[in-house]
């Protein structure tokens, strides 16, 4: 039996299939994004709703699962999640997730376990309104004022931004600082935070190769994201100013904090949060 | 104790501590980190009567010189780094020397030194020591994130000058009285079984072919976080409607996706990528393969020169490898511990 046709049922809206033996990945499908925009043309941002129905699938499966030694890990991405799971733990029965009964049959492989856990759950998600997914990320989502110094050595690609977007760097600043992100998710390297929702004007390509080291801080744009590094690292964006570390406690904009390991947890974002920065010499 | 056990005299390149790796921290961008073959490391660790999760080190080259300040009983797995074992007098360390061979455990006197030469054709070693490493958990691992430079010991590989301490055992197990016993280890292959990957509609029939049948070897460029690969180019189809993803930059590029240690991507260059334990946690390229777990420990020993290809297999196979693997490493685990007890 091949094990890849057998456990893909129909699903609206998502796809839900295998990346490898231990790991299975839910996909929002691309088009329902369109959908989402005509159903409800109040709302701006589709795209962000398709974002939101991942985080929710985040929390909602930590919660259930998030004790099962054999979930090792949800890594949210861009309007998909992937599951990491221990493929050699067979379960005995199925657990429950919304009262919705999942499996009949008396043992199931680890794979087929973990895509019905998704799919339930994607159907469960898939029924909330958008009303609901707002406010749901509304309350668990921390908005961050994040003070940058643009420009200058802090920010030594600001002059090509400036020649590439047609902008003068005071327009850049503006543009740049003008907009709430949605923090998407964290990945590619620890703390680093994919933000949704720069003015596309902005819009730069990255470098035909990429830095050597870049300073932990660097604010950087790269192609239609813009992101700040955590560390130092090689890495292709434009970089166009620094985190500005400032006396105020209540901000958060010490470089190194963005990611400390001896914090719990120990990235400073996290999934479903908001930052909007602030050009430091205003405050 | 003040003085340190063990004394680095030569570091080796890219020597690092790892255990099994972290997991749970992927969705903020942690990677799992660990010792790349996974197999080596358990059975090193079962060979001193140690958990298999303990710390060892793992070295991708040598010279690795250990200077032992107190007695300590090691085991050596993985490629055989053509290891001695020498008393050191007076600055000078006679080079006669008793061959320490991959496979065994050793014990080594107070002042007596540890020597990993290395191995031409590559591969990489592993050294466990009774009690394992005394290294902070950090993240529920003591494995080396080299690249976010934490974990392990200082967060780096290790250098000329380094002092490792090991951690007091209270396992009932005397090795006092032991001889050096040995283990069976798998032997390195150079087929590698793989599944197709989930973005294999964006590869055309005969790109799939040329991906399956051919020939490739490692880069020297590889390392922990991926091996990139020498071979074929392969490019995706041209036509950007059979993405069925949301497109973000270039044809090639996808969403940003979670991505698994022995996913095999290709960036537009067409040059096959392997993620290996340190691999980033999220990725934007088309996953033509992805290697299975049971065979993730045959890339980490492949040699520098050695070809290989991927061999296809389905995921009840690769259930089936993985099963079959760890019932194998099992049974010499419990084979190793009735000897332990049995020599006492």
């Amino acid at each position: 039996m091949d094990l890849l046709e057998a456990i893909t049922p129909i699903l609206e809206n998502a796809n839900v299939y295998p990346l490898a033996e231990n790991a299975v990945v839910l996909d929002i499908d691309a088009h329902s994004e369109i959908e989402t925009a005509i159903d409800n043309k109040t709302n701006c941002n589709p795209k962000l709703n398709n974002q939101q129905k991942i985080w929710w699938l985040c929390k909602h499966l930590d919660k259930s699962y998030g004790q099962y030694p054999a979930l090792m890990d949800l890594v949210p991405g861009m309007n998909n999640l992937t599951l990491i799971f221990n493929p050699l733990v067979v379960y005995p029965s199925q657990p429950n997730f919304s009262n919705t009964p999942i499996n009949n049959s008396e043992h199931q492989t680890a794979l087929a376990f973990w895509t019905e856990v998704l799919e339930s759950a994607w159907r469960e998600v898939d029924k909330l309104s958008h009303k609901t997914l707002d406010s749901f990320s509304g309350d668990s989502g921390k908005l961050f004022e994040l003070p940058v110094n643009y420009g200058g050595d802090a920010g030594p690609d600001m002059d090509f931004v400036a020649k590439h977007t047609g902008l003068s760097c005071e327009q850049i600043i503006a543009a740049h600082c003008a907009v709430e992100y949605a923090v998407y998710f964290i990945g590619f390297q620890p703390g680093f935070a994919y933000l949704q929702g720069m003015n596309p004007l902005l819009v730069t390509p990255r470098k035909a190769s990429p830095q050597l080291a870049v300073t932990p801080g660097s604010v950087a744009i790269g192609g239609n994201q813009t992101g700040i590094y955590p560390l130092a690292s090689p890495g292709g964006w434009q970089i166009i100013g620094q985190l500005a570390e400032t006396n105020n406690s209540e901000s958060i904009a010490v470089k190194r904090q963005l990611f400390d390991i001896k914090r719990q947890p120990p990235s400073l974002l996290k999934s479903g949060d908001r930052i909007r920065f602030i050009r430091s010499d205003t405050l | 104790m003040n003085t340190p056990m063990i004394k680095v005299i030569k570091a080796g390149i890219q020597t690092s501590v790892q255990d099994l790796g972290r997991n749970g921290h992927r969705h903020f961008g942690v990677c799992q980190s660990g010792a790349l073959d996974v197999q080596a490391l358990k059975i090193a660790n079962s060979l001193l009567g140690n958990d298999e999760d303990f710390a060892g080190l793992e070295v991708a080259a040598g010279p690795l010189e250990l200077e032992f300040q107190q007695p300590c009983w090691i085991a050596l797995t993985g490629a055989d780094f053509n290891a001695k074992i020498m008393q050191y007098h007076n600055g000078d360390s006679s080079t006669e020397g008793t061959s320490a061979y991959s496979g065994w455990s050793y014990q080594i006197q107070a002042g007596q030194r540890l020597l990993l030469k290395g191995n031409a054709n590559g591969g990489r070693a592993y050294i466990a020591f009774r009690g394992g490493l005394d290294i902070d958990l950090i993240l529920d691992s003591r494995a080396t994130d080299i690249a976010a430079q934490f974990g392990g010991h200082q967060g780096r590989c290790l250098i000329n000058g380094d002092c490792l301490n090991i951690l007091a055992t209270k396992t009932p197990i005397d090795l006092n009285q032991l001889n050096s016993i040995g283990a069976r280890q798998q032997t390195p292959e150079h087929s590698i079984r793989a599944l197709p990957g989930p973005h294999s509609n964006l590869f055309s029939a005969t790109e799939k072919k040329r991906f399956w049948h051919a020939d490739w070897q490692l880069s020297p460029a590889s390392n922990r976080m991926g091996c990139r690969l020498i071979g074929p180019d392969i490019q995706v189809k041209d036509e950007e409607q059979n993405l069925g993803f949301m497109q973000t930059r270039r044809p090639s590029t996808l969403a940003s996706h979670g991505v698994i240690p022995g996913t095999v991507q290709l960036p537009s260059s067409g040059q096959a990528i392997v993620l290996l334990a340190d691999g980033q946690t999220t990725g934007g390229y088309p996953i033509i393969a992805n290697v299975i777990q049971a065979d993730l420990w045959r890339i980490a020993q492949l040699g520098r020169k050695v070809m290989f290809r991927f061999d296809e297999v389905s995921i009840a196979e690769a259930i089936d490898a993985l099963t079959n693997q760890q019932q194998e490493l099992y049974r010499l685990q419990q084979a190793i511990a009735f000897k332990l007890k049995s020599q006492k």
